[in-house]
């Protein structure tokens, strides 16, 4: 009885032990559930857009602008949404030809020193205000002091006449060929004088980020630092828009292959990738379009840079060995899977002014071995010749880096040891390069659609310019080179100036203080319901007036 | 008198222990802000003892520039300084409670911190205290039979969770009940666009933060797993459980609130130190899924040579982990009344 009593007892206690002992466990889960569903509660996130996704072209970039006014910062990150805040006096056409855009007509004078815009009517700011000539001048007299290729831009503008408010003359020391190229939508935003004309420099305007005032096809409704830009289109704009995007959401995510799953799971609309295993991938997504062409304007090339004063490298025999070493077949068709052109020119393949007769170096190590011996770089007992040094531009650290390691494998072959040398970030790799701190460089550079803006700035004698990042930071310096630039870049005509840059392309890929590798290839990624993709030569980086979205 | 006079003894050493627990409360507050000086000062001379600067990644990311506007930008973020005047300026600005303005994002730091606070913290607390109940549990349930297959399984767990890099797993996890299966989103906290109201809203935060909370908490799963099987397996050999065994006592009272009470002591320490070391993870899983937190701004920064946001997260973080230092202090407390007897864990 008395057994049976605390055996009753025992069970009944353990039994609410048992019960405390779960509820014990139980109440941290329950409460932190509780907990996470109040933290829930209160979140829809910083970055997140309450509203409807109709008629939204979702566009998805890892570019991070620091500011959205291109007349002081150039790049894609802030031409992408630049392009749409602000419009420029020209366009161009799929073949770079300048059309209507705030000018709706111009005529160069015989002598080419003046050309005189005819702006439209009724074209106005985000506030209201009408565009005016005053607005015209005063912007291109801002790109011409604080963009970073202003004087490459309008350099030989010497004033700018406004003789009535729909009237620009713009007057210039010489011929300027690419004056309309300048003047399209990544390099000559048309800003409003009322706004950035204050006492603050331009640069520094609290509103190239915040607040806005533009004279593109879409104003700024929001700009979350880092993480999404919103733009609603201007309803009274002066050009057809009716079919174009309500809403443009710029969303940026930092990791490319994140950004590639996003889209191909439908979460974002339109993507641009230049990175080869990205294109071939989504190529074979079903709802997905790879563009074949697009942004033909860049140029963008990736090279071997030389340091000409480094030890090694000094002699152009060398450079040339190097060239010859390296492997391009496998680089191109192995690597890159074939989704990358080879580079041949400093100027890129796209340009009118690429010449297409120039030396390939493929690749001949004998050839390649010979050059060294004549050098003076015979191989010691191991079958060595030297070291020398690799950097490459951390910011393209996943293709760089493959590219860097071909680079040490293909010249291992001729007895050239190269040392890989990584940096931690942008800043570490521009001080070492900038400074001239390095053998030879990887890296990725533009030719910004004509060679006055993105090509001779590599080689003039007058832009060694010790700690400025994509100045001549090979130091190289050819006499010749420069007065074959300086005289294309007023040549009476397209022939003479195509001929006068063949000339110059010829010594550069002789003397080769840098060596092109590859032609990259940005295109737009994009879904089904993206019609009329803005694949034009600058991509992405110009208005979106064409582009619909459907279904 | 004799009857009287124990209370006040115990009075007096009651008020003797308040006094002493009073003294060491301000002593380890004060030992946290000269940490925090300690920390101020070291992350800013490292970060600008490296060669470059954010003139540089603007310039660089504007395709170039002249030295003219380099040096605008220079003078315009007082990086011409000595480093001395920078740094006497910053610990002025952090003694007001500013933490500077951004050089990239041209916003206010703790501004920018305030926005990308509440996401990291929602993500590595969910990752954490799942990783921290599921890991304990495995780890209890392994130790009740050291030689049975799930003890095996959760060793297996525990190698795959430490060998496997937290990129790798994220991206595999998204790969698979992503784009596989259709069942989470990619990226994001949110959908780009969310329903106006609070329901749908939470649902779409809870279906956006399974994936990025699974690969966080994985890491935690394997650790505390085995950390649990561990001190388990240790206490279960303890007479007390032996006697409590005798007892009659049922099999949960006796693992769960006798055994697991004492085992679960490690497993706080841990918990403790791990809150220091979260943040690189967190900066991973925050870049793989495009979560809108502290760890992606960091990454950011970091590339870009952002220094005051750089200095801004790392002040936040080491306040959070003197925070967490403390809070682990007290649990323990809480947990083991001896040791609040004895003043403390050594």
């Amino acid at each position: 009885m008395t057994f049976t009593r605390r055996t009753t007892q025992t069970s009944t206690h353990a039994a609410r032990r048992s019960r405390s002992a779960s509820s014990h466990l139980l109440r941290p889960v329950v409460a932190s559930l509780a907990a996470l569903t109040l933290v829930l509660g209160g979140c829809a996130a910083p970055s997140a857009l309450v509203g409807s996704s109709d008629d939204t072209l979702i566009y998805g970039t890892g570019a991070i602008p620091r500011v959205l006014n291109p007349a002081v910062q150039s790049g894609l990150a802030t031409a992408t949404t630049g392009t749409q805040l602000f419009a420029s006096p020209i366009r161009l056409s799929k073949n770079l030809e300048p059309e209507p855009y705030l000018a709706e007509s111009w005529e160069e004078a015989e002598d080419g020193k003046t050309m005189t815009l005819h702006l439209v009517e009724g074209a106005k700011f985000h506030d209201g205000q009408p565009i005016t000539s005053e607005d015209v001048a005063f912007s291109l007299n801002v790109v011409k002091k604080e963009h970073p290729f202003g004087a490459n831009l309008f350099g030989p503008v010497t004033s700018v006449d406004t003789p009535d408010e729909q009237t620009v003359v713009i007057n210039m020391s010489r011929r300027h060929p690419a004056l309309l190229t300048a003047m399209s939508p990544p390099f000559l935003p048309v800003i409003p004088k009322h706004v950035y004309g204050t006492d603050d420099t331009v640069t520094d305007h609290p509103q190239n980020a915040q607040n806005v005032v533009g004279s593109g096809p879409y104003k700024l409704r929001s700009h979350l630092e880092g993480k999404r830009i919103v733009l609603k289109k201007v309803d009274d704009f002066f050009m057809p828009n009716e079919k174009a995007p309500q809403q443009v959401l710029v969303e940026i995510i930092s990791d490319e292959n994140t950004l590639a799953l996003a889209t191909e799971k439908g979460e974002i609309d339109m993507m641009t990738s230049n990175t080869p295993s990205i294109l071939s991938r989504l190529d074979d997504v079903d709802g997905l379009t790879v563009a074949d062409t697009g942004y033909e304007g860049l140029g963008a090339l990736t090279w071997l840079g030389f340091n000409v004063e480094s030890e090694n490298v000094s002699d152009k025999r060398v450079r040339q060995a190097i060239a010859y070493a390296i492997d391009r077949d496998y680089l191109i068709n192995k690597l890159h899977r074939g989704q990358i052109e080879p580079a041949t020119s400093p100027i890129a393949n796209d340009s009118p002014y690429f010449d297409d007769s120039l030396p390939t170096y493929d690749r001949d190590l004998d050839k390649a071995a010979k050059l060294l011996d004549d050098a003076g770089y015979t191989t010691d007992d191991q079958g060595n010749r030297f070291t020398v040094q690799l950097d490459y531009d951390p910011l393209s650290a996943e293709m760089s880096s493959s590219i860097a390691e071909t680079i040490k494998a293909n010249l291992k072959d001729v007895g050239i040891t190269v040392r890989i040398r990584s940096s931690a970030d942008e800043p570490t790799w521009g001080n070492r390069v900038a400074n001239y701190d390095y053998d030879m460089t990887l890296d990725n550079v533009w030719n910004w659609g004509d060679p006055v803006v993105g090509v001779e700035r590599t080689y003039l004698c007058d832009n060694i310019k010790k700690g400025v990042l994509w100045a001549n930071m090979s130091q190289y310096c050819n006499e010749d080179v420069d007065r074959l630039f300086k005289k294309a870049a007023s040549a009476p005509d397209e022939e003479s100036r195509k001929a006068t840059y063949a000339k110059a392309q010829r010594i550069l890929t002789d003397e080769l203080p840098v060596l092109p590798l590859e032609n990259q290839q940005y295109r737009n990624i994009y879904s089904d319901s993206v019609k009329n993709a803005p694949n034009g030569p600058f991509g992405i980086m110009s208005p979106v007036l064409n582009t619909s979205m459907e279904g | 008198m004799s009857l009287t006079a124990p209370p006040k003894i115990k009075l007096k050493g009651r008020r003797n222990m308040a006094l002493a627990r009073a003294r060491s409360i301000a002593s380890r507050i004060a030992q946290a802000v000269l940490l925090l000086l300690a920390v101020i000062i070291f992350n800013f001379v490292l970060i600008h003892l490296a060669p470059g600067d954010p003139a540089t990644v603007i310039a660089g990311e504007s395709g170039g520039t002249t030295p003219e506007q380099l040096e605008t930008i220079r003078e315009a973020y007082g990086l011409n300084d000595p480093i001395f005047i920078q740094l006497w300026h910053y610990l002025v600005k952090i003694f007001q409670f500013d933490l500077g303005y951004s050089f990239y994002f041209g916003q206010d730091v703790t501004a920018l911190i305030g926005e990308r606070l509440y996401p990291t913290v929602l993500l590595a607390g969910t990752g954490m205290f799942a990783g921290l109940i599921l890991g304990t549990l495995l780890g209890v349930i392994a130790a009740i039979k050291p030689k049975g297959l799930l003890s095996y399984f959760v060793t297996v767990i525990a190698l795959v969770g430490f060998a496997a890099p937290v990129f790798w797993t994220s991206v595999l996890l998204l790969l698979a009940l992503s784009i596989t299966l259709p069942l989470f989103p990619v990226q994001g906290m949110n959908s780009i666009i969310v329903s106006p109201d609070a329901i749908p809203q939470i649902w779409d935060t809870t279906l956006h933060l399974v994936l990025p909370a699974t690969a966080l908490a994985l890491i935690y799963v394997a650790l505390y797993s085995r950390t649990a099987r561990t001190s388990m397996l240790d206490v279960l050999d303890s007479d007390y459980i032996r006697t409590a065994w005798a007892k009659g006592l049922g099999g949960k009272v006796v693992i769960f609130k006798h055994a697991l009470r004492n085992a679960v002591l490690p497993i706080i320490t841990l918990f403790g130190l791990h809150v220091g070391a979260l943040l690189s993870s967190v900066v991973l899983i925050e870049v793989v899924f495009n979560w809108p937190g502290l760890g992606s701004l960091l990454l950011e920064s970091i590339l870009r040579r952002d220094t005051p946001v750089i200095l801004g997260i790392l002040l936040a973080s080491s306040v959070l982990v003197i925070i967490a230092n403390l809070v682990t202090d007290v649990a323990y407390r809480i947990i083991d009344p001896r040791i609040a007897i004895s003043g403390g864990p050594q």
